[in-house]
């Protein structure tokens, strides 16, 4: 499977996660030590059920703080996502971002799951373009944590 | 991004980069948040990413350096002498910035200070902050600043030895001083203030937020800094804007040096409705990321207006996303746009945020400069510029009124100039400062800079 794009508005800053990239990573509890390139299903469908997402302004963009300690026991309610079927929900808040850049656009989060860090890369690129900004790497430059999309100061 | 001309900066990145080694609980037992660690980052970052990365001497070698600071003086020290980055990239800590651009907080009394020759005025009084607990205000003069009343040092002192900033000790969480004060009235009063966490109050609330001038009704918005909190405010503002079918606009950037490109986007884009999709900037990188540039367009925000003028009440120390604010809008508002005051500071480039969460370590290198939609962008002298299709009308900084109140100085000159299309005192001079003080009589107004500048100093000039 390819990587697959997840992307939310956050209270804090945003950063963009790429497969392997983000072992270790303090903003990534649940990336799993034991398999720190992909998430369970059960990991995935805890993304989804973010309780703190509200409708921001006229644009589709939510804004929450994002947490995740422990996917473990957390119920699903009526309408999440099912095991095996997120691909669908999850692009679209990043295409709804990629509308709306004019809100809120210091905010996002972004995380990719799954695939080869080449495809991740890739998919990375592409989506901090689709922002208008250019992609960090990092680790390219000898510096700790995930990639990210530029953020702009002037 | 605010300028700081001496090289204070260094010593505040030094120690920004001491702390951050210091406190570096997850990696005490390894050396990626060593010196050499981070030198080696940050020349590999510039030598990425620098927009002047073909000013980077050929041979430099980074543990040559004993800190990061001083690499990044030696990386950018051609462009330096070039004009083109006046100490504008720079080191801090990721939780200073963290606290500064997304929770819209510093630390300190909260007011900020201009120098007229010896003398000491607070240009501004942030709300929330102890400095407007302890009853501060436009106008005030300072007189003299003590730990009591009975070891007061006199304002001309402090300003004649440069120790002003470290007397103030405002990045020093629970520091009291004791100020005498002349208050506009020629009263002298006592006041006692503690520095605290406030929040920055980007959108300060106005006595007359709206205006009626001759036929005209005309809004008037301040904005201090480009910080993440500023957004609700200001969207708050113009539908208030929208409700009074405002007719004209005032902005006023006076003592804004820059911070969030997003937040000067979405400005832009509330002052220009029924236009997304037209272009805003260009972003231009260095030639090793061609590819990466990137045009924005104006977006569609449901609050937006459409002001047939719009009046930019500027200084010396309005920077960066100030003037892009005014950049990106004048190729599209032409004659109808004006910038009312002196001339701006020269800012057109901007840094990307390289951050080190482990390490606390933050390096702002500027990486872009932004064109706008006629490709001009290039006002390293400050606008207005041979590219201005704008009108300037020079006027002072009146300090004995507030900011926004009709008559103060400033902002009657922009009202004059919505209403009628003349300035009352003429365009702004290449040489706005010596024009305006032989006009008034009067020397121009300077800010005070801090020993060890925090980011909203930085961004803020005069914040204390």
């Amino acid at each position: 499977m390819g990587p697959r794009l997840e992307a939310r508005l956050s209270g804090g800053d945003y950063w963009l996660g790429l497969p392997g990239g983000v072992r270790n990573h303090p903003s990534a509890p649940f990336f799993p030590e034991s398999s720190p390139n992909r998430v369970t299903s059960r990991h995935w469908r805890s993304m989804m059920l973010e309780p703190d997402l509200r409708t921001y302004s006229q644009t589709t963009v939510v804004r929450g703080s994002f947490e995740l300690e422990e996917a473990d026991g957390v119920a699903a309610p009526a309408g999440a996502p099912t095991e095996g079927a997120p691909t669908a929900s999850v692009d679209g808040p990043a295409q709804a971002f990629a509308r709306s850049r004019s809100d809120a656009r210091e905010t996002v989060r972004a995380r990719i799951i799954g695939g080869s860090l080449g495809e991740g890369r890739r998919v990375a690129k592409s989506f901090c373009r689709q922002a208008g900004r250019p992609l960090l790497d990092k680790m390219a430059l000898g510096m700790e944590g995930a990639p990210a999309c530029a953020r702009l100061r002037a | 991004m605010t300028p700081f001309e001496d090289r204070t900066w260094l010593r505040a990145a030094a120690l920004a980069l001491a702390l951050a080694l210091a406190g570096c609980p997850r990696h005490e037992s390894s050396d990626r948040c060593s010196t050499a660690a981070l030198n080696t980052a940050v020349l590999a970052t510039a030598q990425d990413w620098y927009l002047f990365a073909d000013t980077i001497p050929a041979a430099i070698d980074p543990a040559a350096y004993a800190t990061p600071a001083a690499l990044l003086d030696a990386i950018t020290a051609n462009a330096r002498a070039q004009g083109k980055d006046r100490h504008f990239s720079f080191l801090t800590t990721v939780t200073q910035a963290q606290q500064f651009y997304t929770s819209g907080q510093s630390l300190g009394y909260g007011f900020v200070q201009a120098v007229r020759g010896t003398q000491l005025f607070v240009a501004s009084v942030l709300a929330g902050s102890a400095a407007a607990d302890a009853g501060f205000a436009r106008g005030d003069e300072i007189l003299s600043i003590g730990t009591s009343a009975a070891d007061q040092i006199p304002m001309t002192t402090l300003l004649a030895e440069g120790t002003l900033g470290s007397t103030l000790s405002s990045s020093v969480l629970g520091t009291t001083r004791v100020f005498q004060v002349r208050r506009v009235d020629g009263s002298v009063v006592q006041r006692t203030a503690t520095t605290r966490v406030y929040d920055l109050d980007p959108v300060p609330a106005v006595a007359q937020p709206v205006l009626s001038v001759q036929d005209r009704t005309v809004g008037y918005v301040q904005l201090r800094t480009f910080v993440e909190t500023a957004d609700p405010p200001l969207r708050q503002a113009l539908r208030a804007f929208q409700a009074a079918q405002v007719t004209d606009v005032v902005v006023d950037l006076r003592y804004n040096g820059g911070g969030l490109v997003s937040i000067a986007e979405t400005f832009a884009s509330l002052l220009r409705a029924n236009h997304a999709g037209d272009t805003m900037y260009r972003m231009h990188l260095n030639a090793r990321h061609v590819a990466d540039e990137s045009t924005t367009a104006f977006g569609s925000l449901a609050e937006a207006i459409a002001p047939a003028r719009v009046a930019f009440i500027v200084t010396g120390r309005s920077a960066s996303a100030s003037e892009l604010l005014v950049n990106v809008l004048q190729p599209y508002l032409g004659a109808n746009l004006a910038i009312v005051g002196g001339r701006t500071y020269g800012k057109p480039v901007g840094q990307f945020a390289f951050e080190d969460k482990d390490c606390d370590a933050a390096l702002y290198l500027i990486s872009f400069q932004l064109l706008n939609a006629d490709g001009t962008g290039d006002y390293f002298a400050g606008l207005p510029d041979a590219n201005f299709k704008g009108a300037s009308c020079a006027a002072l900084d009146d300090l004995t009124h507030p900011a926004g109140d009709p008559t103060e100085a400033s902002t009657a000159a922009a009202l004059q100039w919505i209403a009628t299309g003349a300035c009352p005192t003429g365009p702004i001079p290449p040489a706005v400062s010596s024009a305006l003080a032989a006009a008034a009589a009067e020397p121009p107004w300077t800010f005070p800079e801090a020993p060890e500048p925090t980011v909203a100093q930085r961004h803020m000039p005069g914040l204390f």
